[in-house]
């Protein structure tokens, strides 16, 4: 790519890049610090036992 | 629907879903990658710069359709009172943010060399610049508000109010002389563009839509077991009271 415009190009990949891992990052840690506090609490806490509307 | 009103059953749902949404979002970026930097031309008149449309445009379909999603989830919330409802709006949002973010620095690495302009207050920039304050708006207002329910009815209703904005983000371009250009895609008359740049541009908003869903149905999950935790947490307390308790009352 011979672009004279190639550092919008890459910068624009790379930062749409950089959200999307935030958003995986973001889901995912929340959803492991959950689990661990759960499992502190009660260790079948976080399987899929039957569960109500708070 | 209803079977999966029951937060147990839509865990399990989610169990045995996760790993094909996740193989099907790592597919099509592949594919649409793939198609975007080594299939599609450069255009004759922004050359390579194109190639930033591959993600900017995706991107803004998904602020809008991630909009579109949290408002039937409000109205889940209001008049259905599904139970996951509330939980399937409050996972959206920092999703939808996310996607609006994207939309709005993609397009300014693009307007910069196309525009000459990093950015301009016309009425489509401004009026998805708007769609991402709702978005923090109301991701501010699930932090404030304590109180589950409370914070649920809140954010539904302001998620209706801000539904207003949608048709104005998308007619903006045809109500106003904006120099932001005019649908090319959804149009009454068919898609302007080649079909050689179309389908490398479906493919990657196919893969945008996947990666919603995937982390959608992730942060679903996450509500669900903040919900569990914060349940137990508070059976525990109580727990751990009661016997001092019982000992004051005795005296």
């Amino acid at each position: 790519m011979s672009d004279p415009h190639f550092g919008f190009i890459l910068a624009a990949y790379l930062l749409a890049a950089l959200i999307i891992l935030a958003m995986i990052a973001a889901v995912w840690t929340d959803y492991r610090r959950l689990r661990l506090a759960l499992e502190r609490l009660r260790p079948d806490a976080g399987s899929d036992e039957p569960d109500g509307r708070e | 629907m209803l079977v999966y009103a029951n937060p147990a059953n839509f865990l399990r749902l989610v169990e045995r879903l996760l790993p094909a949404v996740t193989l099907l979002t790592l597919v099509l970026f592949g594919l649409g990658l793939g198609l975007v930097f080594f299939v599609a031309p450069a255009d004759y008149q922004q050359g390579d710069t194109v190639r930033i449309m591959f993600i900017h445009v995706p991107a803004a379909w998904m602020a809008l359709f991630i909009y579109g999603v949290m408002a039937v989830a409000a109205l889940g919330t209001l008049v259905w009172r599904h139970p996951l409802a509330d939980a399937a709006q409050k996972a959206a949002a920092p999703l939808g943010a996310g996607f609006t973010l994207i939309c709005l620095a993609t397009g300014s690495l693009w307007g910069k060399p196309m525009w000459g302009t990093w950015w301009v207050w016309d009425a489509r920039l401004t009026s998805v610049f708007v769609l991402f304050l709702i978005y923090l708006g109301l991701i501010a207002l699930w932090q404030t508000i304590e109180e589950f329910g409370l914070a649920a009815r809140a954010a539904a209703i302001l998620t209706l109010v801000g539904v207003v904005n949608l048709p104005i983000i998308k007619f903006s371009v045809d109500w106003w002389n904006t120099l932001h250009q005019p649908a090319s895609v959804f149009r009454l008359g068919g898609p302007m563009i080649d079909a050689s740049m179309l389908w490398p541009l479906l493919v990657m908003a196919f893969a945008f839509t996947s990666l919603f869903i995937t982390l959608h149905i992730m942060a679903i999950r996450n509500e669900i077991l903040r919900r569990r935790l914060r349940r137990l947490s508070l059976r525990v307390a109580n727990q751990a009271e009661l016997p001092s308790f019982g000992k004051a009352a005795a005296q």
